[in-house]
């Protein structure tokens, strides 16, 4: 009876080992967790405050100027600088932003609001060991478990003593069940669950495009302003400094389009690596990979091991 | 009555001398005509020269076929005639942005407000300091490629232009496929798989064919004798900020080669 219950202890350590072993191939993480290894590392430079706050302060630029262009439009129209139908015609860059300011606003304050939510959790996901050896934290001990608990069915097999072997399995379980708390994935991998759900609405390659629009319906007014209606008003005996957030915004232009182009070239770049990272099990179900496997191979160690006589002898005398 | 034999003599000996001067005579009005063409093919007085002397001797007039002077792959440099815009027209080399989804024919494009054609769809082009684009060679950009603020530095193949306040520049890679241009009866392509674009601290390979070996190869038309040329290619930008849109390049000019 009780050879019988250690072997079925062993063959279940052994399952469970395999198993762990193969959860990362079965999961593609193999291909799947350094891309989001990849992403973590390339939005680094954008999930800090001063970041946030810089872009937020380019949209605020942005809002005073988007103003001041309806108010010049209206100006213009109004002096008979400009038919209303002529302006259309020749500023539709302009009535393009006045018109779409109020969605672009909306929809790229809802970007820095998501990534400014998410600050802490990206933290405490980029604190996690790098994604790239994530697949091994499953493959090394589930290979161990496996091999050690078919040492312990090969002993059986053999009648040769396997009491250290099953204590060592026992250790096994313990360090799997430990190692959640370890590396504080109880905490973090939530976290990160949170932020792939909160990042999940922007990391689409539609609203990838949607940003991209709406920089070239920005750069497109900022240099009709600056080239065309700006001067058009000077010339039609206005002034310039009547429209200080205008000049403003257009000084800062090249900033903006230095700040915001590889912001978006990260979000476009890491379309397909956030998908990627999407399709892997959820975060917050990682520590569970270890643990459950941890209790189910220490367990079945330790109730072979209650089944199994200790040592006659202090000097190593096992029984089988 | 016979003649003594030293008046035969003679008469032989005079017969003789008439048909030397004869010949020499002859001789003569063959050099004119073959002087002509060898002064022609100065061009190329290697392999031109043999050609139009045998079309020379057969038909006795001066040659009129176009000597075929740019065939094959041509190494050297491209030189780019500034764009322009006069009337409406753009006339000369010049760049335009397609918007993800069109075409390189019917756009949309994107406009550009500092631009100086009306139709600010396109962005005139005017030569780097090497004067053009090079073959044969890396025209690699700067380092560092850009300015404090995101301009582009690179200024050997065309001058930096200005796009949405920011200048894009171009260069070719030199970890790429050495860029290369070919002729065949008046029609170019080649492979320009290096040509890059940097603007806004982003570096967008608009190579053609692309380095992986998608996309179409250049195309274009060089005139045989003068040099005188038109290239263009589309290239789809992959990744970063502008992922989805496509560069057209359209360069014009005259190919000197190498030497």
């Amino acid at each position: 009876m009780s050879a019988r219950v250690r072997r079925w202890a062993a063959t279940s350590a052994l399952v469970v080992g395999i198993g762990l072993a193969a959860a990362p191939a079965a999961f593609q993480m193999f291909s799947r967790a350094p891309l989001g290894g990849t992403m973590i590392d390339d939005f680094r430079p954008y999930m800090r405050t001063a970041k946030i706050d810089s872009f937020r302060a380019h949209m605020d630029e942005i809002d005073a100027a988007a103003t001041e262009a309806t108010d010049l439009r209206t100006t213009m129209i109004a002096d008979g600088a400009l038919t209303a139908e002529d302006y259309d015609a020749k500023y539709g860059g302009v009535n393009t932003l006045t018109a779409d300011w109020a969605t672009i606003d909306a929809d790229m304050g809802d970007l820095l609001d998501r990534m400014d939510t998410n600050m802490g959790n990206y933290a405490a996901v980029a604190a996690l060991p790098p994604f790239p050896m994530f697949p091994w934290f499953f493959v090394l001990p589930g290979v161990m478990v496996a091999a050690v608990a078919a040492s312990v069915l090969w002993s059986l097999r053999q009648g040769t003593p396997h009491r250290r072997r099953l204590w060592a399995l026992a250790a096994l379980g313990v360090a799997l069940i430990a190692a959640p708390a370890v590396f504080q994935m109880f905490t973090r991998a939530p976290k990160g669950a949170d932020m792939i759900d909160s990042f999940r609405p922007m990391m689409t390659r539609e609203r990838v495009q949607d940003v991209q629009r709406y920089f070239i319906t920005l750069g497109g007014a900022e240099g009709q302003l600056r080239v065309g209606l700006l001067p058009a008003y000077e010339a039609a005996g206005g002034d310039a400094a009547d429209y200080p957030a205008i000049a403003a915004w257009s000084a800062e232009w090249p900033t903006i389009v230095g700040e915001f182009n590889p912001m978006i070239a990260t979000m476009s770049d890491n379309v397909d690596n956030f998908q990627a990272v999407d399709a892997l099990p959820p975060f917050g179900l990682f520590p569970w990979f270890f643990v459950l496997p941890g209790a189910l191979v220490g367990g079945a160690a330790m109730l072979a091991l209650r089944q199994t006589d200790p040592p006659t002898q202090p000097n190593e005398k096992e029984t089988s | 009555m016979k003649a003594s034999r030293p008046t035969t003599r003679l008469l032989v000996a005079t017969v003789g001398a008439l048909s030397l001067f004869g010949a020499a005579c002859s001789d003569d009005d063959t050099t004119t005509t073959t002087a002509a063409p060898t002064t022609e093919a100065a061009g190329d007085p290697t392999t031109t020269v043999a050609d139009v002397e045998t079309t020379m001797a057969e038909t006795t007039v001066p040659a009129t076929d176009p000597m075929v002077m740019y065939e094959g792959d041509l190494v050297g440099l491209f030189s780019i005639d500034a764009g322009a815009c006069a009337d409406g027209a753009v006339t000369g080399s010049y760049f335009q942005m397609v918007m993800p989804g069109g075409t390189a024919e019917a756009g949309p494009f994107i406009g550009n407000a500092d631009s100086a054609c009306a139709d600010t769809n396109y962005s005139l082009l005017a030569a780097g300091a090497d004067g053009g684009l090079m073959t044969g060679a890396a025209q690699a950009a700067p380092d560092p490629a850009f300015d404090a603020t995101g301009n582009g530095l690179a200024d050997s193949i065309v001058a930096p232009v200005t796009f949405f306040a920011v200048a894009f520049a171009a260069a070719t890679d030199p970890n790429e496929a050495m860029p290369m241009v070919s002729a065949a009866d008046g029609v170019l392509t080649g492979d320009l798989s290096a040509f890059t674009a940097y603007y806004g601290t982003g570096i967008f390979n608009q190579g053609a064919p692309k380095p992986d070996g998608s996309g179409a190869a250049p195309t274009g038309t060089i005139d045989p004798e003068t040099g005188v040329y038109t290239l263009e290619w589309t290239s789809l930008i992959v990744g970063g900020s502008f992922d989805g849109f496509t560069g057209v390049w359209h360069l014009e000019g005259t190919f000197a080669p190498n030497g």
